[in-house]
């Protein structure tokens, strides 16, 4: 028997979630999805396999789109070097956005931004929260603290005691801003 | 000592000889090729300058005493007969680019894991003109040397050469070997910083507050701070409560030294990285405290040119498109030049046999037919140190076919013009890397014959050459010289301007009317001002007008007390009109000063010469 090539996916974390057909080559960018094959035969996989994370059926598609998408891309960093946090990060260089990376994440608002992310962190999908993170720091780079707020829909609320005690943690990293700034 | 002066191509300054303190500034190796071989690029071994010769050894691992040494011509500006060499002189039959032996190794600490192509590194080389011992990129290597003129007293399409070395403390500095930074490495304590678990704090919705990063996981909030510059992570922080309640973690520290951040010139941190675990949170605070330090500010300065360098020749790798017309160092003929008229865009372009202390060098031709059913053309451009400079062409035929020329970088293309009518060719002859270029066209076409602000007479190495119907046979003057901004309209007459045609430098001509191109506005002229520098130099022009008019200007803005400014107050609105413009002239090239003649109040405009 041919080895099962579309894999049917479902949300379990509300009672409803819709049943995800999902290229096989496209699920296994996720470290979950293929950890889950080693334990499975093939005949099991014909059944839905379920996945339990607190985001929405739309959140859950837009990361399948980007799967889809980039099926044919190489599932680990395949030139040696890391793209991320890790401790072989010795020659890492900024992520690149592809053109179709660009327009899937300018398109999002936040709220799905915010479950791209938790999604591609749930389902151990490294390029996709690395990119998805990448996103968000080209975001907030050399805007204020204001502006900060204002794109995120962060609001403050911080009172006087939390506002001291947050600088105080931070004069650390106010220090080496000023530092950074004049490099 | 050397009697001449040669200096570092990576940081600016001087090569000096075996016995100078610090040794550093003695030591160094040369991207050199042989007159037997001038296509072939290799990397010397350590080398010395001598009172009268430089002498080095071929092999890169060559580096004892005991090997050959040859005699080599540093920073050569010339390839062609020397009419003023001594008889029994004999040139070096090996040239080539110095560098410190501390540059290069830091050049491949800013290229690692990759290599610099050495092939493409001399060819960069040898595009850029050589002043005075100093091959000038166009930078001034970060304070390193000084320009004859200042930057700011050049008008556009000027450019200054180099004068001199400046002898900064920190610039003699060793910028590799820095014990400073390795002891850093070894003895450092580790963090006391606690990274259990964190408790984020709770974002109680009722008080208003919102933060949907409290969805986030942890591991994903300590992603982003790490991939941001340590003044974004301090303003998000403060930005949110979130992420101001994480510890920075072990990794944030230690993402401060991975490439392109703050301290991506401490390369000991690969080196070291295994081993101190648990410590970047105390290194990273006492590197910033030697940051300061004489070699660390030399490592950071020589790194920057460095990196500067490396994205050059990560440019230069892009694949040069066209048919190769025929190398003019004459070792690597192609196939001959169509006959053809070609007018030219290309500024002082310096020839082989002649010293290359400005302007341009071409290496390599390329040429391709323009295809016909032109639908559009799109122009590549590259940016060089700041400036931005035409790097290719392509044309697109209505069929969607695309033909292309030079070195083309689609994310960087920008549609030009679509043309209705046809060209007959275009050529790129190109210095095999960067490049620079003005457009000769019709300008009804193409309505500027500039392409890209900012070029100038910067060390182009790359050109346009346009090949043009037979409308061109005949240039007018507005055909053939540079202008800026603009090139004038078609109907204005240059009357006494033919001579701007055989001007060596072909610097750009500036335009400006101030009467209305139907002389509508005359009347409403008020005044002329001349701004004069002290030695005569006339700086700029300034007409003013009535009725609110802004004045116009032409020429460079500067003030002060070596600027002497003359008014001229002409009444346009009383009916004075001039009449005639006189200019004084020793042989075609030096301007003494101007008169312009106005008759009903009789006063006479002139340069105070």
């Amino acid at each position: 028997m041919a080895p099962i090539q579309i894999l049917k996916l479902q949300n379990t974390f509300k009672p409803g979630g819709k049943v995800f057909e999902v290229e096989r080559a496209a699920a296994e960018h996720s470290g979950l999805v293929q950890m889950l094959l080693q334990d499975f035969d093939d005949s099991d996989l014909e059944a839905i396999i379920p996945i339990s994370v607190d985001v929405s059926d739309k959140g859950l598609a837009k990361v399948f789109e980007w799967m889809t998408h980039s099926k044919d891309l190489p599932k680990t960093t395949d030139d040696g070097s890391v793209r991320g946090p890790d401790d072989s990060a010795v020659n890492w260089k900024p992520l690149t956005f592809s053109d179709w990376d660009k327009k899937f994440f300018d398109a999002l608002d936040s709220e799905a931004l915010y479950e791209i992310l938790i999604a591609a962190n749930y389902l151990d999908i490294k390029p996709l929260y690395e990119l998805g993170c990448q996103f968000v720091a080209n975001m907030i780079r050399g805007k204020t603290t204001e502006q900060i707020r204002e794109i995120l829909n962060i609001t403050s609320d911080f009172n006087p005691e939390e506002e001291l005690r947050i600088r105080e943690q931070k004069a650390l990293v106010k220090d080496e801003s000023e530092t950074a700034e004049k490099n | 000592m050397p009697i001449t002066r040669v200096c570092c191509l990576v940081c600016g300054s001087k090569i000096e000889d075996q016995s100078i303190d610090p040794p550093w500034l003695g030591r160094f190796r040369v991207l050199y090729a042989t007159e037997e071989e001038p296509n072939f690029a290799r990397l010397s071994g350590l080398g010395s300058r001598q009172q009268f010769s430089d002498v080095v050894r071929l092999d890169a691992a060559d580096t004892d005493a005991d090997a050959e040494l040859v005699d080599i011509w540093l920073m050569r500006t010339n390839f062609g007969d020397q009419p003023l060499a001594v008889p029994e002189a004999v040139d070096p039959p090996v040239w080539g680019f110095p560098l410190h032996a501390a540059c290069w190794s830091i050049m491949a600490e800013v290229c690692s894991p990759h290599k610099p192509d050495i092939q493409l590194f001399f060819d960069l080389c040898r595009s850029f003109p050589v002043d005075l011992g100093i091959l000038n990129w166009g930078h001034d290597y970060a304070g390193s040397v000084c320009y004859l003129v200042h930057q700011s007293e050049l008008a556009a399409g000027e450019e200054s050469q180099l004068w001199n070395t400046i002898r900064a403390g920190t610039h003699r500095y060793d910028p590799l070997n820095i014990p400073e930074i390795s002891r850093v490495f070894e003895h450092s304590n580790p963090d006391i910083v606690d990274f259990g678990p964190v408790a984020l704090p709770r974002v109680d919705t009722k008080s208003g507050y919102r933060d949907d990063f409290a969805r986030l996981p942890i591991e994903l909030l300590q992603v982003i701070l790490t991939y941001l510059p340590t003044a974004d992570a301090g303003s998000l922080r403060r930005a949110s409560r979130i992420f101001g309640a994480i510890p920075l973690h072990d990794e944030f520290w230690r993402s401060r030294f991975w490439p392109g951040r703050e301290f991506d010139f401490i390369f000991e941190s690969k080196q070291y990285f295994p081993l101190v675990k648990g410590r970047w949170r105390s290194i990273y605070f006492s590197i910033k405290a030697l940051s300061a330090c004489p070699p660390v500010a030399n490592r950071q300065r020589i790194w920057k040119l460095g990196s500067c360098l490396w994205n050059l020749l990560s440019e230069a790798q892009t694949k040069l498109n066209g048919k190769l017309l025929g190398d003019p160092s004459g070792s690597d003929a192609g196939p001959s030049e169509p006959d053809v008229h070609w007018s030219t865009a290309s500024r002082a372009i310096i020839p082989l046999n002649e010293s290359f202390t400005f302007g341009a060098r071409v290496l390599y031709d390329r040429m391709i037919p323009v295809p016909d059913q032109l639908a559009a053309l799109f122009v590549s451009t590259v940016e060089i140190y700041g400036r931005h400079y035409v790097s290719g062409i392509r044309f697109q035929q209505r069929s969607g076919n695309s033909f292309s020329l030079g070195y083309i970088r689609q994310l960087q293309e920008t549609r030009l013009v679509d043309y209705q009518r046809g060209i007959r060719g275009l050529s790129v002859i190109n210095a095999n890397t960067k490049r620079r270029s003005q457009w000769v066209g019709d300008s009804e076409s193409i309505p500027r014959r500039r392409l890209v602000p900012g070029s100038d007479l910067r060390s182009t190495v790359k050109f346009l050459k346009g090949g043009f119907d037979a409308r061109d046979d005949v240039l007018s003057l507005r055909d053939s010289v540079l202008w800026f901004p603009d090139v004038p309209l078609p109907h204005l007459k240059f009357s006494g301007a033919q001579h701007m045609k055989t001007r060596k430098e072909d610097l750009p001509v500036s335009t400006f009317v101030f009467g209305g191109y139907q002389g509508q506005d005359l009347g409403k002229l008020l005044r002329l001002t001349v701004d004069v520098k002290m030695d005569d130099t006339i700086l700029a022009l300034e007409a003013a007008l009535s009725d609110g008019l802004p004045p116009i200007r032409a020429g460079i803005s500067k003030t002060g007390k070596s600027v002497e400014r003359l008014e001229f107050e002409i009444d346009g609105p009383a009916g004075e009109r001039i009449i005639s413009v006189e200019s004084f002239w020793i042989r075609a090239n030096t301007f003494l000063g101007f008169k312009v003649s106005y008759p009903q109040l009789g006063y006479i405009l002139s340069d105070h010469h």
